[in-house]
């Protein structure tokens, strides 16, 4: 019998970051999947990145994860995206070629000498005392280990609905691991429904290219990674865009009853925010078109994917509909569109940490904890392999702070809030999102993924001289006097009256000056984009992220005030049934915490405090 | 010592002091045992009966008890009203029964507190009734019950869901910009010039709604000798303040209050400002005038021909006044031209009390209650919607986005200001005992 520090089960985007992390931080670790073939697979579309999602993909480089950098061995496509908006929502997306990316994926994961790869079907998590301690295979195997960490969750009881035909079973083509599904929902874990949905997708050479408008990607190439440049990147691959007119929507509502979710067939709750074609249709009935992104799926596939046309209507449907666009006047589909519904565990049942209250040692990340998009699993690898080997080592956990990192926005979210549709990363749930940059990911995450031993000696090197020249940078401009005279030759309507000199580094506090000009007028040589980002936007948010720390300050106050670990909230007077559930299922570790529960009223938490208050008030009279 | 909630609280909820009847209330989790205990058989929920109650040896109290079953009270605990005759003795005597059968003296606020903690009434509420109590004139009685039946928080929400429209729009712009929900940057400006439009009236009238019920806070300041004091009397209508020709008269600060036109107003006589006193009780009394400046709304100040190159800068508004205009015959060119003793210029300083406030000259139509804390978070919201007005550019986006936040914060504060547990005290222990 083997004995490992971690087992991590499956081999997707959440499976390979947990493990990857495991085995640099030292641990002899196990990475069980179905097949070696799916490892570092994308299920869906062959896209990483995007708003509020690329920030997340530079967060796990900043700790030495794998995903950016495979993202920039199989990009065919980079664009950033809100380029004309400030720094801080700037956002890097690429399109991958899913072969190039998968074995990228699975060349880092066989350098690691500490981690094992294994082919079988999990059948088991092996428990005694509520804590894991392995896994049982289908051959009857048994794996022990100090940590289990389950990524395993596409598509748990899965149905698929395209049209009137229900089929069960996971993604198309995939089988469907119910021995492990059936052992999950033994286990006395509260689960849910959720729902999501794929577009068909269309073979290329049956599109009539020449009347779409052709989107290529930008130039200069950005990168996913700290650390690489974008000559890894293989050939590049435009995008193109078509777009949905009057009679697409014509069809689609004459066959709307024909919908599974409209004729009640599915229950789970779909995303809000990347609705299927026939609900965007149906709820903004006065927009004439939708635009849809035409999105290659790799340098050799035969298919395109079409961005924004996500359907589970009947297949005769999806044909006519298809049709109907610019475009696809002859478009063959190979793969018809269809919805999926599937179950998940409700987060709120995982600390921070990731590791579930119930059963100690085993950790949940991914799809499973009622996430969509494969950076949003990644990241929760990351947390959950870290805090396994943390706890291995018996040091303290990692528990990312939501003024740190996207990261920690998103662990606080699930294990809070829980999730009522698919959870996917957007800037907006970020409050502190002027500092959390995708471009200063390393300086938020980098030292302390050094501090774990995560990342590699040519990164912190890297790390440490842009810092270096960061501060050069702000010195170089410090000692440079613009006048006023120069300000206004930069922009013909600026107001600038205040002193007549300025340094040049304040002077890029200006709304209208930008490093360029500022360069040019000094006539000095600009640093490297990479430095000048940096110096700049911190210049140009400097009252807002003063501001933004005074308020962090202010609640690291309830941040700090903990909630006893033994409390039962049961024994709080005059809570209401209600709130007391809602505290019951958190069970939130700080005052911060518990004032982020949605639902529960200020009173509510009003009576909490005087609680704690009352229970530290009798421990010291005791004293 | 913090508050406990299993216990049952007693106070008299009526004002202080001899009247017709006193009311005694008691609010507790289960009152069954105290009643039966009282020597009362029977009483049925929200009924009342008369009832010989012992309250001493050899003295019975003939009261009229109501009872209200849990949850359907004022705190949502079991209440017990108790009238009695209006003696201050008598009302400690039943106080003093009650906390032998068990019950303790209610802190400041804590009934409302209790009503508040069982989402009997929200905060807002919470603050009109303490309005409402302390109301001593009918425009204040009626603003408070405006208030207390919802205007006030109905406004609040209406600028909330507007204000969350906005949002929406930034916020679907940053996280959405691929998918053209909504690209109409400058009907988005548009909307945004409105909503301050609207809402700035909305401060306005919070603010004087605050007046009225807080009243407004003048300082007068100057140089010694130039008739401060004289003005002070004149605006009371007493003698309140030693007038004479002695600079340094006045050392001590000096309050009285009065009425213009429907507002009430507190007038702080302080110490003629001079730098080189060598008396260290009047500079004593200097500094003392110069920190309580800072606290005022509204600060009147007061030259004579001899010093009118003296010039402070303040925090908060002010109304520079000339004095003694009989003493010499030029005019003042940035001042307002008054003679006191000669009661001239008396009517401009009222009238520019009222500008400097942005005061309504009378209160038509006040239509809810406000306080300062709600004045305050009013116009740190407006700061914010100013700010993000001003950034004119569709690429500061993510900056506009970060006032409309801070903005919804702070109106949102005004409904549920708990962010900490001192303030939550703060503000209940400012209510009377008994309610
Ligand atoms: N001629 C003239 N004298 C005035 C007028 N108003 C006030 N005085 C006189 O000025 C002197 C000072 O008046 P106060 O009111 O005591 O002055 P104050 O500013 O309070 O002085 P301190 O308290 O000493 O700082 C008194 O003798 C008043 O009678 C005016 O309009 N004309
Ligand atoms: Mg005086």
């Amino acid at each position: 019998m083997n004995k490992f520090d971690v087992i991590i089960i499956g081999g997707g985007h959440a499976g390979v970051e947990a493990a990857y992390a495991c085995a640099r931080m030292g641990k002899q670790s196990c990475l069980v999947t179905n097949s070696k073939k799916d490892i570092g697979k994308m299920s869906c579309n062959p896209a990483i990145g995007g708003i509020g999602k690329s920030h997340l993909v530079r967060e796990i480089d900043a700790m030495g994860g794998l995903m950016g950098i495979a993202a920039d061995h199989g990009g065919i496509h980079f664009r950033v995206l809100n380029a004309s908006k400030g720094a801080a929502v700037r956002a890097t997306r690429s399109q991958s070629d899913r072969l190039l990316y998968a074995s990228k994926v699975k060349s880092i994961i066989d350098s690691e000498y500490l981690l094992t790869l294994i082919e079988g079907e999990v059948t088991e998590i092996k428990i005694s005392n509520n804590e894991a301690q392995g896994i049982r295979l289908l051959n009857g195997a048994e794996i022990d280990s100090k940590k289990v960490i389950l990524t395993a969750g596409t598509f748990l009881n899965g149905k698929l609905f395209t049209g009137e035909e229900k089929e069960e079973g996971g993604r198309i083509g995939d089988k469907p691991s119910i021995k492990l599904a059936d052992f999950l929902l033994s286990l006395d874990l509260k689960s849910g429904r959720l729902k999501t949905g794929t577009p068909p997708r269309i073979r290329s050479s049956s599109v009539n290219w020449k009347i779409t408008k052709e989107q290529p990607g930008d130039n200069p190439r950005p990168t996913m990674s700290f650390i690489t440049t974008n000559d890894v990147h293989p050939k590049q691959m435009s995008c193109f865009i078509t777009r949905t007119n009057k009679e697409t929507h014509e069809i689609i509502m004459k066959g709307i009853e024909r919908s599974p979710i409209f004729s009640g067939k599915i229950e789970g709750l779909g995303p809000r925010y990347c609705p299927s074609i026939e609900d965007k249709i149906h709820r903004f009935a006065d927009k004439e078109s939708h635009q849809i992104f035409i999105e290659p799926e790799g340098l050799t596939s035969e298919e395109i994917y079409p961005n924004g046309i996500s359907t589970s209507m009947p297949k005769d449907i999806q044909q006519k509909m298809v049709r109907s666009i610019a475009g696809f006047e002859n478009a063959e589909i190979t793969k018809f569109g269809y919805a999926v519904e599937y179950d998940f565990f409700d987060p709120r049942e995982l600390k921070h940490t990731l590791e579930t209250k119930k059963i100690e040692n085993l950790f949940f990340a991914g799809q499973i904890n009622g996430t969509t998009g494969y950076e949003e699993a990644a990241a929760q690898g990351l947390v959950a392999g870290i805090n396994a080997s943390l706890a291995i080592d018996e040091g303290s956990p990692w528990i990312p702070k939501r003024d740190e990192s996207y990261i920690g926005v998103l662990v606080d979210d699930l294990v809070t809030l829980g999730t009522k549709e698919p959870y996917r990363m957007f800037t907006s749930r970020a409050e502190y999102r002027l500092l959390l940059r995708e471009d200063n990911a390393d300086q938020r995450l980098t030292p302390l993924a050094k501090k774990f031993g995560l990342i590699c000696k040519e990164r912190w090197t890297k790390f440490n001289k842009k810092m270096d020249e960061i501060g050069k940078e702000q010195e170089r401009l410090k000692n440079y006097k613009v006048s006023l005279k120069q300000l206004n030759e930069m922009n013909s309507n600026s107001k600038a009256k205040s002193k007549s000199h300025i340094t040049a580094l304040d002077a890029l506090k200006r709304p209208e000056v930008s490093y360029q000009k500022l360069c040019e007028a000094l006539k000095i040589k600009p640093v490297r984009d990479e430095v000048a980002i940096d110096v700049v936007t911190n210049k140009k948010y400097s009252g807002y992220i003063e501001r933004q720390k005074k308020e962090i300050k202010k609640v690291k106050k309830n941040e700090n005030a903990l909630i006893p670990e033994k409390i039962n909230f049961n024994d709080i007077e005059g809570l209401s049934n209600e709130s007391k559930q809602k505290l019951s299922v958190v069970k939130p570790r700080t005052l911060a915490h518990a004032q982020r529960i949605p639902g529960l009223t200020p009173a509510a938490i009003s009576l909490l405090l005087v609680h704690i208050k009352k229970r530290e008030y009798t421990k010291n009279d005791a004293l | 010592m913090p508050h406990s909630f299993s216990d049952s609280i007693v106070a008299c909820s009526s004002p202080p002091g001899t009247g017709a009847i006193s009311i005694v209330r008691v609010s507790g989790k289960n009152l069954t045992l105290i009643v039966k205990k009282l020597g009362v058989k029977k009483i049925d929920d929200k009924t009342s009966i008369v009832e010989q109650l012992q309250i001493k040896k050899d003295l019975n109290e003939k009261c009229v008890l109501t009872f209200f079953k849990s949850p359907n009270s004022f705190t949502g605990e079991d209440v017990l009203e108790i009238n009695c005759h209006g003696n201050p003795l008598i009302v400690e005597m039943i106080i003093e029964k009650l906390i032998k059968l068990g019950c303790r003296r209610a802190e400041p606020g804590e009934f409302s507190m209790r009503s508040f903690l069982n989402n009997k009434i929200s905060f807002l509420e919470a603050e009109a009734i303490d309005d409402l109590i302390n109301a001593t004139n009918q425009d204040q009685l009626l603003a408070a019950s405006k208030s207390l039946s919802g205007k006030f928080e109905e406004k609040i929400n209406e600028a909330i869901e507007d204000l969350k429209k906005l949002r929406i729009y930034v916020e679907s712009n940053i996280d959405f910009s691929d998918e053209q929900i909504s690209d109409d940057f400058t009907g988005f400006k548009k909307d945004l010039s409105t909503f301050i439009d609207n809402f700035k009236t909305f401060v306005l009238d919070t603010n004087s709604s605050k007046y009225l019920i807080e009243g407004v806070k003048v300082g007068i300041t100057g140089p010694p000798n130039v008739g401060k004091s004289t003005l002070m009397n004149i605006l009371s209508k007493e003698k309140a303040s030693i007038v004479s020709e002695v600079h340094g008269t006045t050392r001590d600060i000096i309050l009285r209050s009065c009425k213009i036109r429907d507002y009430e107003f507190s007038l702080y006589d302080t110490a003629g400002i001079r730098d080189q006193s060598v008396d260290p009780i009047e500079r004593e009394g200097i500094e003392m005038a110069k920190s309580l400046l800072d606290t005022c709304d509204v600060i009147i100040e007061v030259v004579d021909p001899t010093n009118e190159d003296f010039f402070v800068n303040y925090k908060n508004p002010v109304i520079r006044v000339r004095n003694k205009s009989d003493l010499c015959n030029t005019s003042s060119k940035n001042r307002i031209d008054a003679s006191f003793n000669n009661k001239k210029g008396i009517s401009e300083i009222k009238d520019a009390l009222f500008k400097a406030l942005n005061l309504p000259l009378r209160i038509s139509n006040i239509s809810f209650s406000a306080r300062s804390r709600h004045a305050e978070l009013m116009n740190l919201c407006l700061n914010e919607l100013e700010s993000a007005a001003a950034l004119s550019h569709e690429n500061s986006l993510e900056l506009i986005a970060e006032n409309l936040r801070r903005a919804s914060d702070f109106i949102g504060e005004i409904k549920s200001p708990y962010s900490s547990d001192e303030l939550l005290g703060e503000i209940f222990s400012n209510f009377c005992i008994g309610k």
